[in-house]
């Protein structure tokens, strides 16, 4: 049995050793995809910890042939969309940010730890994507999910995902080539 | 996939959550282990279907009644 069907079956029966060993698996790929989605390492942190509560909330319910990664980043992108638009709300009340924040000269936290000025180049370059560009990018290129994997997990159709992708290497390559 | 995606994770940040941080979600994912949803989202789901239901009803009413 795969090590991913023994998770599955540990968390049905609620065996907190295989909780900890998707939480060690996984914790780093959804927390990129957190931070890079976010931008901000403390929202990150609070969504990881949701993600991963819902999934022990969950667990006793999980199919046998659940898909962990894929039902980890379902909830981790519809966490983003709903802190997004809490955010959203919460600055158009206070009439402080625009709807659209675009990344400022601030540094986002993966730019920060960058160590050379290829890797500060690609991260700014992620950063500064539109968010349903930049989640395709994340989803396929880092994670390397197929685009019906990534359908999946955005609830919207394949040829979707693939037009975003199409958009987004542009865009990325432009951001990247710009000095 | 494509060249310019190709190994683009590798190229990236390496990211982590602090240890002390992963630490506290993980106990606390280990003491959700069991426990169920808050059954706020039914309760809502349920007041809201029971109210359009209701308006449906008294709509139809009105219309044949």
């Amino acid at each position: 049995m795969s090590d991913e069907r023994e998770w599955v079956t540990g968390l049905r029966a609620g065996d907190p050793t295989a909780f900890d060993a998707v939480f060690t698996a996984y914790r780093k790929r959804v927390y990129g995809y957190l931070v890079r989605m976010t931008r901000r390492a403390d929202a990150a942190e609070d969504l990881l910890q949701e993600t991963f509560l819902r999934l022990s909330q969950h667990a006793t319910t999980l199919r046998d042939d659940t898909n962990l990664s894929a039902w980890l980043f379902t909830v981790a992108h519809r966490l983003v969309i709903s802190w997004a638009r809490a955010r959203q709300v919460r600055a158009q009340l206070a009439g402080e940010l625009p709807a659209d924040e675009p990344a400022g000269p601030s540094l986002t936290p993966a730019e920060a730890l960058s160590q050379s000025q290829a890797q500060l180049a690609l991260e700014r370059a992620i950063a500064n994507l539109p968010e349903p560009f930049r989640e395709v990018i994340l989803l396929v290129g880092v994670e390397g999910m197929s685009p019906s994997e990534v359908a999946d997990i955005l609830g919207i159709r394949a040829d979707l995902v693939r037009q975003r992708l199409a958009r987004a290497r542009a865009q990325l390559a432009d951001h990247r080539s710009s000095p | 996939m494509s060249d310019d995606l190709e190994n683009i994770s590798e190229k990236l940040v390496a990211l982590d959550v602090d240890p002390a941080r992963a630490a506290d979600i993980a106990s606390v994912g280990r003491r959700g282990l069991g426990t169920h949803p808050p059954r706020r989202r039914t309760i809502e789901a349920v007041v809201v279907g029971a109210i359009l239901l209701s308006f449906l009803v008294w709509a139809l009413w009105k219309v044949f009644g």
